[in-house]
């Protein structure tokens, strides 16, 4: 199944490394800008150096409306998909340094805290007329390849639990396609294939890696700043793939739907360091470095299905007799389970700030994430089929991905001591590398927002619009003539909503 | 775009409200980005020890909410674990022999684990409300495996769709306590234990993953393990060691321009029917099918009428027959 393209490890590890601006809402409203900025609950999970300039303890928390869209082109016409929800993206605790140390030249504050990282959550809906092609060669390719045979498939099968190992042996279980009656074997065929047919598909993603963030930073003199902070994320996906074919005109077959489901669980660990040194009263620069985090065991488990719908085809009984089959129940493919290590790639960030008084200020956040770095291994497999597994997946992952580099820039400005209006954007570059395709992944990011801050409380509005250019390939035929991809926007929107109080 | 708007909006009615209140403008609002701390005019006098019966000096009570009573020096009487050394140990042994209620200070309780033992964690509050969150429960997109189960229903593209499937987005919802790292997402919590998916695995505990027994893939004893191994990208789910080679992926996932698109065959509105070839018997029996009439005998040539045939052999028009040969004629007289 094409699908399953996206469910290559090195693409996997892609997608659960993929991190935009996660901040609060107040740093999401400046583009997530906060490395150099600090005094926010961002520092929990961002650069912990910033803690140091609390003056006082606070709890957050966050609370914010998703929405993701997609639109698609395919063969000409063109989908769209949505998928909306409300999440609670970060929220914490900071002790802020005790008093009686304010003579200290050192003093720092400790954070706990929860922070959403990764949203996987972007759904993908297409349809289309296709002249050239149906998933079921795909199938027959790869039964040609692999010099199948009728019997050889059938090996695969096992009537008990109605599981066949292979997609190609799924189709052939479900009476979809055939071998070639003289060989018994390849090359397999399908039913009309010269028949036009009507194609949709769907993806859709449910996850998100998520993390508890503890971190502790502190300030000399108020003029250095450092920090060090311990996260533990846990991730859990789920990503569901449906693409059903209905054949125009067909007498024996009518079409198909093909599922496949993937969930991938996950824990893991990583560590930040950060600094921010204030040059003067105005001027503070940043630094931080998060290490990359390591998921000690990804759990996985694929499972999928074919459901066939026949019109009548020509067979045999068990005693040889002719027959017509009319119906034939969905087959099955063998549950795929399997136990790996991921290492996410390290991120260095840097970052200015430049207050204007107590008025206003403007950041600008570089962060560099090298993505070339991303490490799969499995402890399940012998040492040599382990050597075999990194070479081919940590090998696609150098070649198709390039190290990204993202810009982030924001303002706050403060209409009244109370009242703040907050602007910002953001460009996430493009991490796939040129001979992967042509094209720019690069996403874009407009945020603003406003925040209503009193010495007891605050509270902060903020809203954000992410839109960036992708493809999907339902699946690939060696000729590339006969068969298409779909272009999709992307878009991802949310309102944010956070609120504080000090104590 | 209406979102757009409501934002718009919204900023507008808080930017009033907030202009409405510029009148206290005059109270000094703190933020910590902006504001550096204030640093103490003069050093803080260090705490010096003194006696406990110093009704001038307070720093001994101090020590006490600072938690340091126990480093002093000299006996503080105030703290009765000093009093009654072994009373803690007591008050656990009893409690641990006699029962849950009997433990003597009640602190000593060793049923009281104050969220942080092993028992604990799997009885707080957070993980039963957490496996008790509607939310967990069949939201999201659902996965039929049924026929034609299609999950394209409009709640399937949304988190908060009701599946009737069960399975699905599990992680989604406010429920930020799911992704707990001490969380384990074991079925046994599961009021309903329809969720088969639910990975039983230890915190950093190595390979010790197994899947619920409720799962409705496993709920047959007899059907076979699942394949462990790698996926290879849906060559096949066989774990097999000649699947590992470097090979580029080739197109995968990235845009075709190639695609013509064009009909395999020109004539493809009007595809000439031909009759397929039998498949071929296979194991899976699972479908209804039809008998094949019996092909008709071509020499059979079914009997023939001659109503309204005066030439026929035979006739029922009428009296004597005018045109046919020999043989008796029958017929009403």
């Amino acid at each position: 199944m094409g699908f399953g393209q996206i469910y290559s490890y090195s693409n996997l590890a892609k997608s659960f490394s993929t991190s935009y601006s996660t901040s609060s809402a107040r740093m999401q409203a400046m583009g997530g800008v906060h490395s150099a900025l600090g005094a926010d609950i961002s520092s929990i999970a961002g650069n912990p150096a910033g803690l140091g300039f609390y003056n006082r303890s606070e709890v957050a928390l966050g609370i914010g409306s998703v929405n993701f869209q997609t639109q698609a082109n395919y063969l000409g016409e063109n989908s769209q998909a949505a998928n909306s929800f409300v999440q609670i993206p970060s929220f914490g605790l900071i002790l802020g340094g005790a008093s009686e140390l304010s003579s200290s030249n050192w003093r720092g504050s400790f954070g706990v805290g929860y922070s959403r990282q990764v949203l996987i959550a972007q759904p993908i809906s297409l349809s289309g007329t296709n002249n050239r092609s149906s998933i079921l060669d795909r199938f027959i390719e790869k039964a040609n390849d692999k010099g199948a045979t009728g019997q050889s498939l059938d090996q695969e099968y096992d009537a008990r639990s109605n599981y066949a190992d292979s997609p190609e042996a799924v189709a052939y279980q479900a009476y979809l396609i055939n071998p070639n009656s003289k060989t018994l074997g390849a090359p397999f065929q399908r039913y009309e294939s010269n028949l036009p047919l009507k194609q949709s598909g769907s993806l859709t993603n449910d996850g998100a890696l998520s993390q508890w963030d503890i971190s502790y930073g502190a300030s000399y003199k108020s003029k250095l700043y450092v920090g060090i902070g311990l996260h533990f994320s846990k991730l859990n996906v789920s990503s569901t793939s449906y693409w059903e074919e209905q054949f125009i005109g067909a007498n024996i077959v009518g079409g198909l739907v093909y599922q496949e489901r993937l969930t991938t669980s996950g824990s893991g660990i990583s560590a930040t360091l950060g600094m921010i040194y204030k040059m003067n009263s105005n001027l503070r620069v940043a630094f931080s470095l998060q290490t990359p985090t390591y998921f000690d065991q990804m759990n996985e488990r694929m499972d999928g299905a074919l459901s066939p719908r026949v019109f009548g085809i020509p067979s045999f009984d068990a005693q040889g007799k002719p027959i017509v089959i009319t119906k034939v129940g969905p087959v099955k493919l063998t549950p795929n389970e399997f136990s790996y290590q991921l290492t996410t790639p390290l991120k260095i960030s840097g970052g200015a700030a430049y207050l204007i008084g107590k008025k206003a200020l403007i950041s600008l956040d570089v962060e560099y994430v090298n993505y070339p770095g991303m490490k799969v291994s499995s402890a399940e497999l012998s040492p040599s089929d382990d050597l075999n597994f990194q070479n081919k997946y940590n090998g696609q992952t150098q070649k198709n991905f390039q190290a990204g580099v993202n810009i982030k820039a924001g303002t706050e400005i403060r209409l009244t001591p109370s009242f703040s209006l907050r602007g910002g954007v953001a460009s996430f570059g493009n991490s796939y590398s040129a001979t992967f395709d042509s094209i720019d992944r690069t996403i874009l990011q407009f945020s603003g927002g406003i925040g209503y801050r009193k010495n007891q409380f605050y509270i902060d509005l903020t809203g954000y619009q992410r839109t960036g250019k992708d493809a999907f390939t339902p699946y690939t035929l060696k000729n590339t003539a006969d068969y298409s991809s779909a272009t999709l926007t992307l878009t991802q929107s949310q309102f944010l909503l956070g609120a504080g109080i000090y104590f | 775009m209406k979102n757009q708007l409501i934002f718009a909006l919204a900023l507008l009615a808080f930017g009033f409200l907030a202009g409405c209140g510029s009148v206290q403008n005059a109270v000094v609002i703190q933020d910590d980005l902006y504001d550096a701390p204030a640093q103490a005019s003069m050093p803080v006098k260090k705490k010096t020890k003194t006696n406990y019966l110093d009704f001038n000096d307070d720093s001994v009570l101090i020590e006490e909410e600072d938690g340091l009573a126990e480093s002093s020096l000299e006996p503080n009487y105030l703290n009765s674990r000093s009093v009654y050394a072994n009373s803690y140990q007591n008050g656990f042994n009893t409690g641990m022999n006699q029962g849950i209620f009997s433990s003597n200070p009640w602190y000593s309780n060793p049923y009281i684990s104050y969220g942080t033992s092993f028992g604990a964690r799997w009885n707080s509050p957070l993980t039963s409300w957490s496996m008790m969150d509607p939310y967990m429960m069949g939201l999201g997109a659902g996965f039929s495996y049924g026929m034609y189960g299609y999950s394209m229903s409009p709640f399937g593209m949304s988190s908060f769709g009701l599946s009737p499937f069960g399975y699905g987005s599990m992680m989604y919802g406010a429920n930020p306590y799911y992704y707990d790292p001490f969380y384990r997402m074991g079925s046994m919590y599961n009021p309903y234990g329809f969720y088969g998916i639910t990975n039983i695995y230890n915190y950093y505990g190595g390979l010790n993953s197994s899947y619920s027994t409720t799962s409705p893939y496993k709920s047959d004893p007899t059907l076979p393990s699942s394949i462990r191994g790698p996926r290879e990208e849906r060559m096949s789910n066989r774990y097999g060691g000649d699947n590992y080679n470097n090979t580029p992926r080739g197109n995968s996932n990235s845009y075709n321009v190639n695609g013509t698109n064009q009909p395999r065959v020109n004539s493809y509105n009007a595809p000439a029917y031909t009759a397929p070839e039998a498949a071929p018997t296979r194991r899976n029996s699972n479908y209804e099918y039809q008998s094949v009439p019996q092909q008709r005998n071509d020499s059979y040539t079914p009997p023939s009428s001659n109503y309204g045939n005066s030439s026929g052999g035979g006739s029922f028009g009428g009296g004597s027959s005018s045109g046919g040969g020999g043989g008796a004629s029958r017929g009403p007289r």
